[in-house]
């Protein structure tokens, strides 16, 4: 029997809450797992969010080779927004590399795999995907999801009106994720089995604040929806070992999280320190950008500078002018004491696609969650999400031993994966 | 140089609207208007001027197109006064590219009757010997040929070759940096959908993009 690698996502859960549930006693599977092998913090990608995230664990490249900058990027000389999806990615996934070599793989929910391409295997996107139809290869897994009634993710936009609802959208839709993740891992051939739990991401970004508040009407449920994450893993772990003892298990999250203090505004700030320009208050879209605009901003920490050549009304040259206003902005951004640190583009990306990249990438510091909607006129204020992204404390979890000098980023998993698979 | 026309031309799809922009970047004047607007298939915008269609009928823009760029396919050119001196830079890109671009385009478009690929192959193909033949024999006009993948492989080499073509009057630097890589995805993205079985592709965009604005929107994101 060939080598065989499991993977299992857990989107948004943070090392440190890993760490702290496992000695509370709320992990009791996790526990024992992770004392076959090694437990470590993670770095995930910049910016921290899921699409650039799952991207990079999934082709192991960084955004410059594979082309995803975050949920939303602009078409090329343009101030138009487009999603970039599966089709915008531009480096090969795993399973499409194992696949070149006929090997098999299931995956299921992976963020940014939609709409669903054909794979050696079975693949069923994960968010942002629309269409369950479109979302599934090959039909017949289509059919057999459609069967159960399985549940792509939670209604965020119903969530955020009614925690009651949030709350049985996550048990059911949870419910439905384990049911279909457990029925393709026995009844589908593979090699390579990845499957991610996007609920505990949706569950941080309403709730995080029931974590540690225990007066919280759902601080008990926080606490038990780990115990069922917990649960599954156990189930997912032991079922890896029957199938081939020498398989490889690996458990890893995107990107870490903790507790929104403040969501900031960055296009706000811009627009406070005259680098950016409106056709119209309040501005609805960066088409709405003016002349004289000389930076703006894109979800999460994405600074663009308005450059003559790449953008329409671009009024920023290149060469002293563009590396004068990088530095004049990165001083500025970091006296606003939400900020932890700037990163000029090739100083964090490198690749083909480097062209297209935010000039800027920011890293605030945590509680401070950046924002890129052009509409606001308050640069900070508290709304109704409770958790945001962390870059430093993603986890990684391996069955075997391993020795790094260097802490792990997402991007090294890939290799692992490759590696694990005898590739 | 002043009072030359600099005309950037070749088939549909081979590259005339990325040599517009190089021109653009590098410092030159261009002849265009918001007519026509980026798309997915142009996503830099297309530098199209509506009046070069109408070139036999009305030349009278010529003059104010002096010393500046204008984009016209080549099947116009035939209609360019004799009474001017021009410099034609004139795309070349494989006929296959060309006409996998202009499918993927027109099929966007919605357009359903679309030529056979062997016939719009043998067309343009007669096309281009003429109107190279036809060039040739032109005293008032100046050619520059540029194969598209060699500008997009060798952007410093592409713009120094233009810019010593119009008179060492344009800054390379700028050129090669509005050389947008991307672009050449269009080949093999049109390769792609042929070859490897992509169920989903097509306007899944226009589709679903409300949903998915409203999805982020509802975690906080844009």
């Amino acid at each position: 029997m060939g080598k065989k690698v499991v993977v299992l996502g857990v989107d948004g859960v943070p090392y440190t809450l890993v760490q702290r549930f496992i000695r509370d006693g709320v992990m009791p599977n996790l526990a024992g797992i992770v004392k076959k092998g090694t437990l470590a913090q993670m770095d995930s990608s910049l910016p921290e969010v899921s699409s650039v995230a799952w991207t990079t664990f999934a082709t192991g490249a960084n955004p410059a080779a594979h082309g995803i900058y975050g949920f939303m990027d602009l078409v090329p000389g343009t101030y138009k927004m487009y999603f970039p999806n599966s089709q915008n990615v531009k480096q090969d996934a795993v399973w499409e590399i194992i696949g070149k070599s006929g090997k098999r793989s299931v995956v299921v929910n992976v963020p940014n795999t939609y709409p669903a391409k054909a794979i050696n295997g079975s693949l069923v996107a994960g968010f942002v995907a629309i269409d369950l139809k479109k979302a599934t290869y090959p039909e017949s897994t289509y059919n057999y999801l459609n069967s159960i009634g399985y549940r792509i993710d939670i209604d965020s936009q119903k969530a955020r009106g009614s925690q009651d609802y949030l709350v049985e959208d996550l048990n059911n839709t949870l419910e439905k994720r384990k049911e279909a993740v457990l029925h393709l891992f026995d009844n589908e051939e593979w090699d390579l089995f990845i499957a991610v739990i996007t609920e505990t991401d949706r569950l941080h970004h309403f709730m995080w604040d029931a974590l540690d508040d225990a007066g919280h009407k759902y601080h008990s449920f926080f606490r038990d929806y780990y115990k069922k994450i917990d649960e599954f893993v156990g189930i997912v772990y032991e079922r890896t070992l029957k199938v081939n003892p020498e398989s490889t298990f690996m458990l890893l999250s995107d990107h870490g999280f903790t507790k929104i203090e403040k969501e900031v505004y960055l296009n706000c700030w811009l627009k406070e320190n005259g680098y950016l320009k409106t056709t119209k208050e309040p501005a609805s879209s960066t088409e709405d950008i003016a002349d004289g605009t000389r930076a703006f901003a894109l979800d999460p920490s994405r600074i663009y500078i308005n450059m003559k050549g790449r953008f329409p009304k671009g009024c920023v040259n290149s060469g002293v002018e563009y590396d004068k206003l990088r530095v004049e902005l990165s001083e500025n951004l970091l006296k606003t004491g939400v900020i932890k640190s700037v990163f000029r583009k090739e100083e964090i990306y490198s690749g083909p696609f480097l062209d297209m990249a935010p000039d800027l990438v920011l890293l605030p510091e945590d509680g401070y969650d950046l924002k890129g909607s052009i509409g606001r006129s308050t640069f900070m204020e508290k709304g109704i999400l409770q958790g945001m992204h962390t870059y430093h404390d993603a986890v990684f979890f391996i069955d075997k031993p391993l020795e790094r000098e260097e802490k792990m980023n997402i991007s090294d998993v890939a290799g692992l994966v490759l590696e694990g698979l005898g590739c | 140089m002043r009072e030359v026309v600099t005309i950037v031309s070749g088939l549909p799809r081979s590259g005339t609207s990325m040599m517009m922009r190089m021109l653009e970047a590098g410092g030159m004047g261009i002849v265009t208007d918001s007519v026509r607007s980026a798309d997915e298939d142009n996503p830099r915008g297309y530098y199209e001027f509506e009046d070069v269609k109408r070139i036999k009928d009305d030349a009278s823009w010529l003059e104010g197109a002096k010393g500046k760029a204008v984009k016209m396919v080549s099947m116009l050119l035939y209609g360019l006064p004799q009474d001017r001196t021009y410099r034609v830079i004139f795309m070349r890109r494989e006929i296959g590219e060309v006409i996998a671009s202009q499918r993927v385009m027109l099929e966007r478009m919605g357009e359903r009757n679309i030529p056979e690929d062997d016939e719009m192959g043998r067309l343009y193909k007669r096309h281009l010997e003429e109107i190279e033949r036809w060039l040739e024999g032109q005293q008032n006009i100046k050619v520059l040929y540029m194969n598209y993948k060699d500008v997009l492989e060798d952007p410093q080499g592409g713009a120094l070759r233009i810019s010593r073509f119009l008179g060492d009057s344009l800054n390379v630097e700028d050129m090669v940096r509005a050389v947008d890589m991307s672009l050449y995805r269009q080949r093999s993205q049109a390769k792609n959908s042929n070859e490897k079985d992509l169920p989903h592709a097509g306007d899944m965009e226009k589709e679903d993009s409300d949903k998915i604005e409203a999805q982020l929107k509802a975690l906080g994101y844009m």
